[in-house]
């Protein structure tokens, strides 16, 4: 899958920003004193970059990520995703975005334990409102993609950590979303389990031609990507 | 204060309304628990004090019967006892009317004594000290409040009528509310010379009543035969029975202790549960005083004194609403049990509301809260104690999930045994079995409604999937895999089922009610008349006004023989020819051919309750237990009537006099064109002296509503009472529920979930959960529906079950309302919650 595209008078390859970040900010009232997360950050992400986020702890890597999910609302400053402001959409449009253009992983992998692994990996499907049954092709692919067509039936408690995160993974993409969030996804796994999820990352990276932003304390993990975005104390650093 | 007492205390001050909730739970049980114990002795010491208000210190009493050739009688056979006796005192009773003015007209029971004998056995405390040294000719005690009423004083005349004579009696003193006068203003006695009282009657020194008092009342059995072989056509007893107490509260007692039961039932869920997440939350607190050496014994130990706390303080503030719901439940009851009996003189016309209860009874009370507490809370106790320390201290546990066939199973037993059992239990051990099987159908109902929601929500989802699109398949599977949901269904489905339980019953017996009045085609019943002969009989047809008259001999409580202990509660001997036109019955077949057939030899016809219980059918024999010895009848047939509440015979009079040796009828109908008030009135008028026991029909039907209306409101009460405990209960549940759902609900809502998308989810939720509680509620209480008439026979008390219809649907439609209900605030939060703060939340 392409994902990018010719300037027509040049002759140039240009490739598309999927994300743009202007003058971001975002601090939290902490009892009488004012913490300030991002600092005025600019960013931009290209379509089908595979970036990593990384910083130290507290320096504002998973808060900036949360933000341009539309997990969180920013103090100021505007996010586009493919074009479109954050901030001007209402609670439906946030939420429809986030089901048809991000894909969203955590650490904690964030399954809902009452469901099985088809019926996790089909919500963000279901809460569009479309039938499941529309959907089975994709949703094989997704499952072999992720190597689960033998534990499809499986409740979440019935999977092995990096098994979960795989769901988390598939959920993130049945939806066929330009871009895929992930919150330090290998940082509860094994480190062999880990190198697993970052191969599939960098496999559906370069077969799927996704955008894919993770925030990472992991060198290795974020040598599986392009691009290197670090950041200190609410500041982008070097992009 | 020791840290581990600050420790508990803090920790029930911190989650208040979990603590309040608890409390709430245990405060309540114990309350009605104490009260439905305690009722019985209340209504009792009523009944005594009234019994002892009216007949002091009388050890053994004779009156006349329905046998007694005379309401009258000679007081010498007594005097041959007279070692045995401190005092004897007679009596002549009467009633008469005080002309007040035009419009008002009292009737007054009028006491004749012998002063001096009558003061040994009841004291007379009279207000002043004018009272003449000699109580004899026209002389009248009136009680204080009936003087001040009427603004009567010593000396003053009072204008009685009295067996139709107009007679004019001083007034020699006036009474204190004591004694006789106890209840003054509500009972209307005055006492007057008992010669001059006979003389009026024509008593021919004779009396209608005589008070004894032993020397010794460990004799009092053998005297009372002795007395009765000198007796045989009188009553000699003691002023009141065991039997005849108990009696009064039965039916209430065990109506409040059935309830006392489904509330217990929903604490112990509700502490249970409480606990449960207690435990849970306590982990990392319980891991750190496991790591810094304190033993498993001893964090057990400090959960034990919190739940032991709550029991005590539950307990306390428990026994002391109690107090209050006895007084309740005394003043709005109490008199109509005690109208019931009608051995004390002016009895039904009411009384002082007393309390009653014992050291016992509050121990026991409060032991029950303490006990209700610890076993509600041992279990997630013991469960937490079985974590490995490791994982205590790592705060490492997982909730698993499964759900265990051990419990489908003893659910399935227990809801069968509930319901075979009660048929099969005979009737000696019926009246706990029958308790048992309540416990257990509840406890059934818990134990099952896992698997009910499950199976119900396989069906929903479709259902929801289609009305409601995705997101009602999404609330469908939460449903299943809530367990805070499925807790809820549980308490709905018991607190539904209790109202159905209380309703259905109380519209049963009013159902009863109505249906016998409604056969009943006359218009005033005399239920008591001493010696009611053929000539009194005449005597009420030539009443102006009376078009008909028909006495029947009634006899009650006739034991069963081979039935271990049963009894048929009324037998009638009826008059063929007559019955018909008074009694309108639901006869299995041709009334009259079975009227006819109880002439041709020993046979019975039966209400077709009794066909039920004792399990006979047209041609079986059943053994009826009469003074003069076993008979056997045969069963000819049925009727379908509500007469002594469906325990009924009839038999043909001649068998009915023969049988029981009753020579007068006790029980007489009377047709009038005209109006019945005034009938009545007349009849009491023309036999003041044998002071007949009489209502209109009206009234009679009025005055049982009344009761029996009093009594289901308190149920009613009740059980609405265990469905807001309930609903304490759903709300905790919802906290726990959101608390635990928060990170689920974010979850949704990275991956797209809309606020309205939540919204409307959680109501779907709600509304599944209401339609599986109310559906459960509505099962389980058709089970307790299904067992309330042997619940009820095991007290020899019958009940014709009529089941609801509509009003199941009002109960599902409140059921479904109040889960609905309790889901908007959950539904409200959920939709505002923060996403990365709630995925923050470990």
């Amino acid at each position: 899958m392409n994902s990018s595209k010719y300037n027509n008078e040049s002759g140039v390859l240009i490739m598309e920003n999927v994300i743009e970040i202007k003058k971001l900010s975002k601090s939290y009232e902490m009892g009488d004193t004012e913490v300030k997360v991002l600092d005025e950050i600019y960013l931009t992400v290209k379509k089908g970059e595979f970036s990593s986020i990384m910083g130290p702890s507290g320096s504002g890597k998973s808060t900036l990520l949360y933000l341009i999910g539309g997990l969180d609302k920013p103090t100021s400053g505007t996010i586009e995703i493919d074009g479109e402001e954050l901030s001007s959409m209402d609670d439906k449009q946030e939420s429809i975005m986030r089901r048809r253009k991000v894909g969203f992983i955590f650490q904690f992998y964030n399954l809902i334990p009452n469901l099985n692994v088809e019926e996790n990996i089909l919500l963000p499907i279901l809460l569009d409102g479309k039938k499941m049954k529309n959907h089975k092709n994709e949703l094989d692919e997704i499952l072999d993609i992720v190597g689960l067509t033998e534990r499809r039936r499986h409740t979440p408690r019935e999977l092995s950590g990096g098994q979960q995160q795989r769901v988390a993974i598939a959920r993130a993409l049945i939806n066929d979303p330009e871009i895929i969030l992930a919150d330090e996804p290998i940082g509860n796994l094994d480190s062999k389990t880990g190198t697993g999820i970052m191969e599939l990352f960098a496999k559906i990276n370069k077969q799927k031609g996704k955008t894919i932003l993770q925030v990472t304390h992991s060198k290795e993990a974020a040598e599986y990507g392009q691009r290197i975005i670090n950041i200190k104390d609410g500041r982008v650093l070097l992009s | 204060m020791s840290i581990v007492t600050k420790f508990i205390l803090k920790n029930i001050s911190e989650k208040k309304f979990r603590s309040f909730l608890i409390l709430f739970s245990i405060i309540i049980s114990t309350a009605l628990f104490f009260s439905s114990n305690a009722i019985t002795n209340s209504v009792g010491k009523m009944f005594t004090e009234r019994v002892k208000s009216f007949y002091g210190s009388t050890d053994v009493l004779v009156q006349s019967n329905s046998n007694s050739a005379s309401p009258f009688f000679t007081m010498d056979k007594i005097g041959r006892f007279s070692g045995k006796i401190d005092s004897v005192t007679g009596i002549v009773q009467g009633s008469a009317n005080y002309i007040y003015n035009k419009n008002e007209t009292l009737n007054f029971t009028m006491i004749g004594i012998d002063y001096s004998g009558y003061s040994k056995i009841n004291n007379i405390d009279l207000e002043g000290k004018t009272f003449p040294a000699k109580f004899d000719g026209k002389l009248a005690i009136i009680g204080q409040r009936t003087a001040n009423k009427y603004g009567l004083h010593t000396g003053d005349t009072v204008h009685l009528e009295m067996n139709g004579v107009n007679t004019n009696f001083t007034i020699a003193g006036i009474a204190k509310q004591t004694g006789l006068f106890m209840n003054d203003g509500i009972t209307k006695f005055i006492i007057v010379p008992r010669n001059e009282l006979g003389s009026l009657y024509g008593s021919g020194g004779k009396v209608n009543l005589a008070l004894i008092k032993l020397k010794s009342r460990q004799d009092t059995k053998q005297f009372i035969s002795d007395l009765s072989k000198e007796y045989k056509n009188y009553t000699v007893k003691e002023p009141y029975t065991k039997e005849e107490l108990s009696s009064l509260t039965g039916g209430m007692a065990t109506g409040l202790l059935i309830m006392s039961i489904m509330i217990a039932a929903i604490s112990i869920f509700i502490i249970y549960t409480s606990f449960k997440v207690l435990t849970m939350e306590r982990l990392p607190v319980t891991g750190t005083f496991r790591s810094v050496g304190a033993t498993g014994k001893m964090t057990n130990l400090v959960m034990m004194a919190e739940s032991t706390i709550y029991g005590i303080l539950g307990g306390l503030a428990g026994c002391l609403l109690g107090i209050g719901v006895l007084y309740v439940l005394t003043t709005l009851t109490g008199s109509d049990m005690l109208s019931s009996n009608t051995s004390i003189p002016g009895n039904s016309d009411g009384g002082n509301v007393a309390i009653s209860f014992t050291a016992a009874q509050m121990g026991f009370s409060f032991g029950f809260a303490v006990i209700l507490s610890f076993i509600s809370s041992i279990i997630p106790i013991i469960k937490i104690s079985r974590i490995p320390l490791k994982d205590i201290v790592l705060n490492n546990i997982e909730v698993k999930n499964r759900k265990s066939r051990k419990r489908l199973f003893i659910g399935i037993a227990i809801v069968t045994a509930a319901l075979i059992g009660p048929p099969l239990f005979p009737f000696s051990i019926a009246g706990i079995t029958d308790i048992f099987c309540i416990i257990f159908t509840i406890a059934a109902v818990i134990l099952l409604i896992p698997y009910i929601t499950s199976a119900c929500t396989i069906l929903l989802e479709k259902v929801f999937g289609k009305f409601f699109g995705n997101e009602g398949i999404l609330a469908s599977k939460n449903v299943r895999g809530s367990k805070s949901i499925v807790n809820n269904i549980c308490l709905l489905a018991v607190g539904i089922s209790s109202l159905i339980m209380m309703n259905t019953a109380g519209g049963s017996e009013v159902a009863m009610l109505t249906k016998l009045y409604k056969s009943a085609d006359f218009q005033v019943w005399i239920t008591s008349m001493p010696n009611a002969d053929k000539s009194m009989t005449d005597s009420i047809k030539s009443i102006d006004g009376v078009s008909d008259v028909y006495p029947i001999y009634r006899a009650s409580k006739i034991l069963i023989d081979g039935t271990n202990g049963r009894s048929l509660g009324l037998l009638d001997g009826v008059d063929k020819a007559k019955f018909q036109q008074y009694w309108k019955l639901d006869w299995y077949g041709d009334g009259n051919k079975l009227l006819n057939g109880l002439d041709t030899g020993r046979n019975i016809i039966l209400a077709n309750t009794m066909e039920k219980v004792l399990k006979v059918k047209e041609g079986s024999e059943i053994t009826l237990k009469f003074p003069s010895g076993n008979r056997v009848y045969k069963v000819i047939g049925f009727a379908n009537t509500t007469i002594g509440d469906g325990s009924y015979g009839l038999i043909s009079e001649n068998n009915l006099k023969t049988d029981t040796g009753m020579k007068y009828y006790n029980n007489i109908f009377i047709k009038t064109g005209k109006n019945p008030n005034a009938v009545k009135q007349e009849i009491l008028d023309k036999f003041a002296g044998v002071k007949p026991a009489l209502k209109t029909v009206v009234q009679m039907e009025q005055d049982d509503r009344d009761a029996l209306g009093n009594t289901f409101t308190i149920l009613n009460g009740l059980s609405i009472v265990t469905l807001i405990v309930s609903i304490f209960g759903m709300l905790n549940n919802l906290i726990i529920s959101f608390i635990e759902r928060k990170r689920s609900l974010a979850v949704l809502k990275s991956v797209g979930m809309s606020k309205r998308q939540i919204i409307k989810m959680v109501f779907i939720e709600a509304i599944a959960g209401g339609i599986i509680g109310s559906m459960a509620g509505i099962l389980a209480g058709l089970l307790l529906v299904r067992n309330i008439p042997f619940t009820m026979e095991a007290m020899d008390m019958f009940i014709s079950v009529q089941y609801p219809s509509w009003s199941l649907l009002l109960d599902a439609f409140i059921g479904m309302a109040i889960f609905t209900a309790a889901a908007i605030s959950p539904a409200i939060k959920s939709s505002k919650l923060k996403i990365i703060e709630s995925l923050k939340y470990e």
